[in-house]
């Protein structure tokens, strides 16, 4: 069996401090985070855990606002849905641009629907299940709690392959595990996230987190490809330009197919 | 026991991509022999998570068939549809639309055939895939110059198989477990690495995606082929 395994405990005090510090230092763009992580053993679970633990703060905090959906009956729940329709409704003819006669309409008939549904909704949630209602109350909130942490994993494992890929093509020697060890670290602002249920100023949290862990994402290609400012930059943003060139050209493609396709019709 | 808990070791140590994890597993004397007991109780601890997902499911879940009463009940029960059950067209249209639907909705209803089946085909899935990646990527990296061994490879690759453990939170209902796919392809780029040392990146990374297009092509082989016997035999027939 290899010695180098470590067996995870819970972190002492010292421990927790020199972890914030160590955030707070790499979310600063400071070397010495991104060089403890670059240099660090040839294992990804340092980067792993990070991530895990951003994502469950980000869940804890989410679980914690939707707390009152566990008690709830789903009636309710459709009854908060039509007060926010109506609520709506009522600022955009406050503030901004008055609704359209059509939209208007759309909207009454959506309200209308959704208040004929709520007699169903209530016979349905009362049709009998082996556990009580409540389980599936609770399974679905555990679920979404706990699928925050994946959800941030997918996206962080998504991104870094990409960067990774064109760090190496625009001439980086990093090796993969201390790119990703030291990528876990661009996570770490998107804890902003957790405060995206405060309405319009939490997206903004949210996008500013977005936004500053690619200027950290810099600093990790930086760190561990030995790049220059302008390679790295190059290399963080080079996936969302492929994907918008990819985009832009299936768009093309799909216009050009069905003007094609009007044109060539007999009629 | 001590086989059992060596193997999880290894395993969590293949899942955060250390190097000398692979090695060791390359190391092994019957590559497929250890391979099969790597991804055998990947897919057993999955399946058996996946069984108790599946009773809490359907614990949460009403019946069916009384479902679909009170759905129909409740629509009846709207004015916008005795309008429309006006038009014997539109009747029809619903009623066929409604009996599909319902159909396809008892396939996926929680029921104990798929806990067991989920038993069966867990582990037979993960084996089937493994095997797939292993024969095929093996046989791209020999031929673009790669010097491991085929006993290597499987058991190298069986090892990569590790980020499937995450399913074992399947037990916990509507929980989405995202990323596995990726975190594997990871695992399986540095078994790769590790056994063919010799294979620079590149050639690594074809031999990794080798499998997977070699599926869609299998597939999409396979599917033009049914089509061209369904169009024959439906030209025979008229």
């Amino acid at each position: 069996m290899n010695q180098t395994s470590t067996s995870p405990s819970a972190p002492s005090p010292s421990q927790a401090s020199i972890a914030l510090s160590l955030a707070r230092d790499a979310v600063a763009l400071k070397p010495e985070p991104y060089q403890n992580m670059v240099s660090g053993k040839p294992s990804i679970r340092r980067g792993v855990l990070i991530v895990l633990a951003v994502g469950l703060f980000i869940g804890v905090v989410q679980a914690f606002i939707s707390l009152p959906a566990l008690f709830r009956a789903p009636v309710a729940l459709t009854e908060a849905d039509i007060a926010e329709i109506e609520q709506s409704l009522d600022m955009m003819r406050q503030f901004g641009s008055p609704p359209t006669p059509e939209m208007e309409q759309l909207f009454d008939i959506y309200v209308q629907m959704l208040g004929g549904m709520i007699p169903l909704i209530q016979q349905i949630s009362e049709l009998p299940t082996p556990l009580p209602p409540f389980f599936n109350r609770l399974f679905i909130w555990l679920g979404g709690w706990l699928s925050s942490p994946f959800a941030l994993l997918a996206k962080w494992l998504g991104l870094a392959i990409w960067i990774m890929l064109f760090a190496r093509l625009l001439g980086g020697r990093g090796t993969l595990m201390a790119y990703l060890n030291a990528s876990a670290l661009t996570v770490i602002p998107h804890l902003l996230t957790a405060f995206a249920f405060i309405p319009c100023f939490g997206g903004l949290l949210a996008l500013l987190g977005s936004i500053w862990g690619l200027v950290m994402h810099v600093k990790v290609v930086e760190t561990s490809h030995q790049l220059t400012r302008g390679r790295a930059v190059l290399a963080v943003l080079s996936p969302y330009i492929a994907f918008l060139l990819l985009m832009g050209f299936l768009t093309a493609l799909f216009t050009a197919l069905i003007f094609f396709s009007i044109l060539s019709s007999p009629s | 026991m001590t086989a059992l808990i060596d193997s999880f070791n290894l395993l969590q140590r293949g899942l955060f991509l250390e190097p000398n994890a692979y090695d060791e597993a390359a190391d092994a004397e019957n590559g497929f022999v250890e391979g099969l007991f790597l991804v055998l109780i990947i897919g057993l601890a999955v399946a058996a998570a996946a069984f108790v997902g599946g009773i809490l499911k359907w614990g949460v879940t009403p019946d069916l068939a009384q479902l679909e009463s009170t759905v129909l009940n409740g629509l009846q029960a709207m004015p916008w549809f005795q309008e429309l059950m006006r038009d014997p067209q539109a009747a029809e249209i619903f009623r066929q639309q409604w009996d599909m639907g319902w159909r396809i909705a008892g396939f996926f209803w929680p029921r104990p055939v798929q806990w067991f089946g989920a038993l069966i085909l867990t582990p037979l899935g993960l084996i089937m895939g493994w095997l797939w990646f292993a024969v095929i990527a093996h046989l791209v990296a020999k031929a673009l110059g790669g010097e491991g061994g085929f006993g290597q490879t499987l058991a190298a690759t069986a090892l990569a198989s590790a980020p499937a453990l995450l399913h074992i939170l399947g037990f916990i209902p509507y929980i989405t477990i995202a990323g596995v796919g990726t975190w594997m392809l990871l695992t399986r780029y540095v078994a790769l690495r590790r056994v063919h040392e010799n294979l620079t990146w590149p050639r690594v990374l074809i031999a990794l995606f080798a499998p997977s297009i070699a599926l869609a092509l299998f597939a999409f082989a396979f599917s033009m082929l049914a089509f061209f016997l369904l169009f024959s035999v439906v030209s025979a027939s008229m």
